[in-house]
């Protein structure tokens, strides 16, 4: 969507078309919605999260002064909707020791065992600090685009990739040496830190 | 790409419930009115410094003229004073006009 088209419709609403803002619930509701669900593990509680996030979204509108793209500032907006209520909640820390993982195999049993370990995997992501957990979250997200999460959250690139080191660094500390068994069954060495970021285009 | 790497990139991509855009909708329109237009504090800020100094200047360096006016020696300064702040006021309360209706 062009940003001068944004700039029109935000301009509507301004001036009292409030129908307008339909567009922008229709355009972003997916995302948003997703993008909570990462938050919360809970599909109505990540919808009444989007709600919340698009009445500020609303509130805002005037804030946004059109020099970044719509898209960069709707979801800093939706973020900081999501950290408060993470703050309120107080989500307990979850022992990251306990997650018992099982080798990667091809067996009915163990695909299900998979999925639940992929759950309390992002669980684990939502046990961490803030920083980390954002850092995490929108990379994911964005489907390990650096570049647009880092305008999202409003950081350097450099910041970013130092908070998604240390984040994922703490998962895999914690992990079983069984966790990152690479896929051709050798023995996994001790995690080196590394990351390669790949700069996909983003949606 | 590791296994921390497949499990946070495959996440499941949920459908929002058909109500969830007119749910929002609803919401907003419960809003009084469309959203306020953020307060011009830059200019605000621009305004409240400039215009007292210009106005002590006017009065600074026009002080001959005041006392020509009135026939004085010297300028009471409660009157410039009082003059000052009048004018203050009058132009305040036209700017303030101006912003409320956003010409």
């Amino acid at each position: 969507m062009d940003i001068s088209e944004d700039r029109e419709r935000v301009a509507r609403i301004l001036a009292g078309d409030i129908d307008a803002f339909s567009e922008v619930v229709e355009r972003w509701q997916t995302p948003l919605v997703n993008l909570a669900f990462r938050y919360t593990r809970d599909e109505g509680l990540a919808e009444e999260l989007a709600q919340d996030a698009f009445l500020k979204i609303y509130r805002n509108l005037g804030k946004w002064r059109g020099d970044a793209k719509f898209s960069t500032w709707l979801f800093a907006v939706a973020i900081n909707v999501f950290r408060s209520w993470c703050r309120r909640r107080k989500l307990p820390t979850i022992p990251l020791g306990a997650l018992d993982l099982p080798a990667a195999g091809g067996d009915t049993a163990a695909l299900v065992e998979e999925r639940d370990l992929g759950e309390r995997v992002r669980e684990a992501v939502l046990a961490l600090p803030p920083r980390y957990r954002d850092a995490l979250i929108l990379f994911y997200f964005h489907e390990m685009d650096v570049k647009r999460a880092a305008e999202t959250l409003g950081v350097a690139e450099g910041t970013l990739k130092s908070h998604l080191h240390r984040g994922r660094k703490m998962l895999a500390d914690r992990l079983p040496r069984a966790a990152v068994r690479p896929s051709d069954g050798t023995e996994p060495g001790p995690w080196t830190g590394s990351i390669e970021f790949s700069s996909l285009s983003g949606s | 790409m590791d296994r921390i790497d497949r499990i946070l990139l495959a996440e499941r991509e949920l459908t929002p419930s058909s109500d969830f855009a007119s749910r929002v909708m609803e919401s907003v329109h419960a809003e009084e009115g469309p959203p306020p237009i953020p307060f011009p504090w830059l200019p605000f800020a621009l305004g409240f410094v400039a215009l007292p100094a210009l106005l002590l200047a006017a009065l600074w360096f026009g002080q001959p003229l005041w006392a020509g006016l009135l026939d004085a020696d010297v300028v009471d300064p409660r009157l410039l004073w009082g003059l000052a702040l009048m004018a203050a006021s009058v132009l305040a309360g036209l700017w303030s006009f101006q912003l409320v209706s956003g010409d």
